[in-house]
């Protein structure tokens, strides 16, 4: 059994925190010998010294001493069972720069983390529409130094938290930007109408935090720092263990182009928009998976705790399978980001390459429009191994698995182009559709360190002992 | 009938259908002297195995095969690497540098270029990528024939290999 020290480990990481609102405040470091000092009390579980990260471990026992901003009582119901905020923090290699960190560390990590994702963006086929000269000023320059991400009940909370975050750290750093988001209604769907974050790996050594996952958990090491892993991951020296890396990306949905495809596509196939909507994902828009629920069969009708318990390929504990789509297609959105079982390229199976996601929807009144989209964190210990090959290999790429898929992407979140754009799934009804456009583009990405807490602690004071760095 | 076979002959083949499979004709001038001893290396059994294993790992690769190519009277030899893969050039030697870098270590040891990669390969990938883009020899007609353009290894994999969910298996 993994030994994870979870008060080390930055919340995010290990669990989602089902608050209704966040704000992702992105901040440029101006003076490194002040913000060290903002540093030093975000990383301190002391409310005196004011709001600090919040690590992993159960925070029951913790909620009498949570930071409250002022004006707070702490009386709400809900503060009983959990704290009204949570607190992230991630920088950029820009951002360790910044921060003055020493040569030795900032040359221990890797090329991925170290170039960011403007000079990779071909990398993970952020091309077209979704190209770095098209993403918003803030994430496509090298200002973007550190993305302090609050979760929260309430706006109000929220509000008080990130004003309090930004007066400590006024004289040190200036915020260039602020992405809000919120859930729908309080619910998990987002703007396409899906219910989101259903499938998300269960880390070996940490609390189980999503629905029932009939899978082995996942090497610790997939998404902390100097845990075993699948492949070997280098640690950062002195304050790479139990970090982690993210993929910061803010993603807009184009809802009209969504929903007009959707109504004219299934007139002329001559079936329902809601089986054509989850064919495209493999659920149904309540989070049905259609490898449990196929097109014919009632819904709603699968107990929310089981939704993640299928398989594509027949094992024993699934027999059935659906090697050939013909229940989930094989091109269709979740077949792709987790293939499960399912045959792939430089693996033999599709469970190598788990990401965590944390995401939250948006929905902006710009000067530039209407936008609607989800802004989160795609978290994992390889951004290249993880993040990137997904991206590429497997979302934007049909030569990854069987099933025939050529050069396709991924329909929903790809980079289609209308020119050669093409989803086709067997079975009955028999829907083959060509020429759709991106529903997805991308308006900016950042790739983050997810220092642990003894690691903020060095970063703000040096000499502070560490964690012992098992370098797997 | 016809019709069909001057479309196929015009438009299909590795390379040409959309850019699902890629031919590649990796020839590297070699030692003479040791001619021998590389033969003798890729004959080993275990070798072969480990070979097989990585590419049965990679699962992109539709055929490949080493062929040494010599003239006595002059005096040199070069290795030739051919294979049939899926998918982009860069990503498949990079693929290789990971699942196959020891043999790779060796089989560049006994090459003469001067402007070979530095080894370990596995610390030197992208050296390695440009070095085999330059010594890929392409198809003197730009085309490679194959009777199965629009599927991938894994498409062809699975399409003939047994099944165990009731559906009926290849014959």
């Amino acid at each position: 059994m993994t030994d994870l020290d979870l008060s080390d480990i930055q919340g995010l990481i290990v669990r989602g925190y089902r608050k209704d609102v966040a704000s992702h405040l992105v901040l440029r470091i101006d003076e490194p010998g002040e913000f060290k000092a903002v540093l030093r009390d975000l990383a301190e579980e002391d409310a005196k010294s004011g709001p600090f990260v919040t690590v992993a471990e159960d925070w029951k026992d913790k909620l009498a001493a949570w930071w409250r901003p002022p004006g707070s009582d702490g009386s709400a119901e809900n503060a009983r069972t959990h704290p009204g905020h949570c607190i992230n923090i991630g920088f950029t290699f820009a951002g360790l720069q910044a921060l003055g960190l020493e040569p030795q560390i900032l040359d221990s990590f890797p090329e991925d983390f170290r170039c960011g994702p403007v000079a990779r963006s071909h990398l993970i086929c952020e091309t077209g529409p979704s190209a770095p000269e098209h993403w918003v000023t803030s994430l496509r320059s090298d200002e973007a130094h550190v993305i302090v991400s609050v979760y929260a009940d309430s706006h109000d909370e929220l509000a008080a938290v990130t004003e309090d975050i930004c007066g400590r750290a006024r004289d040190a750093a200036e915020k260039i930007e602020q992405f809000d988001a919120q859930r729908l209604n309080g619910t998990d769907v987002e703007h396409f109408g899906y219910v989101d974050g259903l499938s998300q790996p269960t880390i070996e050594g940490a609390p189980r935090a999503g629905l029932k996952d009939p899978f082995p958990p996942v090497p610790a090491g997939e998404f902390i720092l100097g845990q075993p892993a699948f492949r070997k991951n280098r640690v950062p020296d002195q304050i790479g263990v139990n970090g982690s890396y993210a993929a910061f990306r803010v993603m807009r949905q184009d809802v009209v182009a969504f929903k007009a495809f959707l109504k004219t596509e299934s007139q002329r196939l001559g079936i329902g928009q809601e089986l054509l909507a989850a064919k495209l994902c493999g659920r149904w828009r309540n989070g049905e998976p259609l490898a449990m629920r196929p097109a014919n069969a009632p819904g709603a009708t699968i107990p929310y705790e089981n939704l993640n318990t299928f398989d594509y390929e027949s094992t024993p504990e699934f027999p059935q399978g659906d090697r050939d789509g013909v229940l989930c297609p094989r091109g269709a959105h979740i077949r792709r980001a987790f293939p499960r079982s399912q045959r792939v390229v430089d693996d033999f199976d599709g469970f190598k390459r788990r990401i965590v996601r944390r995401g939250m929807p948006y929905d902006w009144e710009l000067p530039t429009g209407h936008e609607r989209g989800i802004v989160g964190m795609f978290i994992c210990a390889s951004l290249e191994n993880q993040f990137e090959y997904v991206m590429r290999q497997w979302l934007n790429d049909g030569l990854f698995t069987g099933g025939r898929l050529g050069r396709s992407k991924d329909p929903l979140t790809g980079a289609n182009d209308p020119g050669d754009s093409r989803f086709v799934t067997p079975g009955t009804p028999y829907v083959e559709t060509t020429g759709f456009p991106r529903f997805v583009t991308t308006r900016g990405c950042a790739y983050l360190f997810l220092p642990s807490r003894s690691a903020l602690r060095h970063m703000a004071r040096e000499g502070v002992p560490l964690a012992a760095n098992r370098g797997h | 009938m016809s019709q069909q076979v001057a479309q196929r002959d015009e438009n299909f083949g590795p390379g040409q259908d959309k850019d699902i499979q890629q031919p590649l004709t990796l020839v590297m001038p070699i030692d003479f002297k040791s001619v021998d001893t590389l033969t003798e290396l890729l004959q080993r059994a275990d070798v072969k195995m480990a070979s097989a294993a990585a590419l049965d790992h990679v699962g992109t690769v539709h055929s490949t095969r080493f062929v040494i190519l010599r003239d006595d009277e002059q005096g040199w030899a070069k290795i030739a690497v051919i294979a049939i893969y899926d998918g982009g050039f860069d990503e498949y030697i990079r693929v290789f540098a990971r699942e196959l870098g020891p043999l790779f270590n060796q089989l560049i040891s006994f090459v003469t270029d001067e402007d070979k990669p530095p080894l370990p390969v596995e610390q030197h990938v992208e050296e390695l990528v440009r070095y085999v883009a330059k010594r890929d020899v392409k198809p003197a007609n730009g085309r490679t024939y194959s009777a199965f353009p629009d599927l991938t290894a894994l498409d062809i994999y699975e399409a003939t290999r047994p099944r165990n969910d009731g559906a009926p298996s290849p014959a």
